[in-house]
């Protein structure tokens, strides 16, 4: 079964997102806990203000899986809902079939990194 | 008329909800002075803002400013290096002090490796300054609850000495729209996770020493529902910053500081 790791909706105003960071890549096992990747949500575009509304979020794995294919590299831009890496739950499934669903996920708002 | 002297020393949550919130060139809320205009009319605001980065590097009790920091002439916006080092806090006098864990929460400091004063910075400085931070300077971790209270307490006592201003002390709402944690495994440093930390630190200070008013954002936010309150883990829509100066309103009133 193929899972897509899909960019999740923070809020009504964010519509993009850019990848801070990748913690895995092709043929990596996750687990429940795994880091994925960090994105960031830059809302100043709808709410523009002297202290800029920017959060960092963190994608970490809530179920098990191989990592088969990484579309995203640091520095990208992604659309809320754009599929940006492909688990499946056997090693070797082939990767010319549609995504059953959603990678389940926990989503949490980290500290920016220094 | 009389006046109220507010001095926000803070970032946004305490400039947006008692000075005022301007999004995409809009004033959204004009601070303080509404609930006041409204219930004390007699009385007017005059607020002061000061940036806060960090409790550590507030400016209170002042200290001089590092030459060599000095002769940068760094752009460092509303943290400026006047407020890290030498608050304007005692220039006049304030009935009212605010203040918020916000810059402990999220906000690290540089320590010069030579000299080992800290201060902050910000993305405004010039590619020279950023040269220089890299060469001379390294980053600090992120404080504790605990060093963060050690911090509030030296600003406390310097308050004290002088003033005897009303201290109110914002904690902050854990709540961050978009979030989704039923596991810690990997987001152990979630933000909502350290916001709840200081939180606790605060009331536990505050049980032991009794010079200062928690303004519990956590509850206003609570209470109201933080999906329609916050647009993102610290910023507010102008009903959440309305609620946010209305409590501290009524702190104000329950103080006698109008009677």
């Amino acid at each position: 079964m193929l899972l897509e790791l899909q960019v999740p909706r923070m809020s009504d105003q964010v519509h993009d997102v850019s990848v801070e960071h990748v913690f895995v890549e092709a043929g990596a096992r996750v687990d429940r806990g795994t880091r994925l990747v960090e994105l960031r949500a830059d809302l100043g575009s709808v709410a523009a203000q002297n202290c800029s509304p920017v959060i960092d979020f963190r994608l970490v794995a809530n179920e098990a899986g191989w990592v088969r294919r990484v579309d995203v590299a640091r520095g990208d831009a992604a659309a809320v809902g754009a599929a940006i890496v492909i688990v499946s739950s056997a090693p070797d499934e082939p990767l010319d079939v549609p995504a059953t669903r959603a990678l389940r996920v926990n989503v949490g708002v980290v500290p920016f990194a220094v | 008329m009389r006046r109220l002297n507010v001095f926000a020393k803070g970032n946004v949550d305490v400039h947006d909800s008692l000075v005022y919130s301007r999004v995409n060139d809009k004033i959204e809320w004009n601070g303080l002075n509404v609930p006041l205009a409204e219930r004390h009319p007699e009385w007017v605001v005059r607020a002061r803002h000061e940036g806060c980065h960090r409790w550590d590097r507030a400016g209170i009790p002042a200290v001089p400013i590092p030459p060599d920091l000095s002769a940068r002439k760094m752009n460092l916006g509303t943290m400026t290096l006047q407020s890290q080092f030498s608050s304007a806090f005692f220039a006049q006098p304030a009935d009212i002090v605010a203040l918020s864990i916000q810059g402990d929460v999220t906000n690290v400091l540089r320590r010069h490796r030579r000299d080992g004063y800290t201060f902050a910075d910000t993305g405004l400085v010039s590619a020279d300054d950023q040269r220089w931070f890299t060469e001379e300077c390294e980053y600090l971790p992120r404080c504790t609850p605990r060093e963060s209270m050690v911090s509030l307490v030296t600003i406390l006592d310097a308050i004290r000495a002088t003033s005897k201003a009303t201290v109110l002390v914002y904690n902050m709402s854990p709540f961050a729209p978009g979030e989704k944690i039923d596991s810690y495994r990997g987001l152990e440093d979630v933000l909502s996770l350290r916001i709840r930390a200081y939180n606790l630190a605060l009331f536990e200070l505050a049980n032991e020493r009794h010079d200062f008013t928690i303004v519990d954002v956590d509850q206003i936010v609570a209470r109201a529902g933080a999906d329609r309150l916050k647009l993102d883990f610290m910023h507010y829509h102008r009903e959440g910053y309305r609620l946010i100066a209305t409590e501290v309103m009524r702190i104000l009133e329950d103080r006698g500081q109008f009677d």
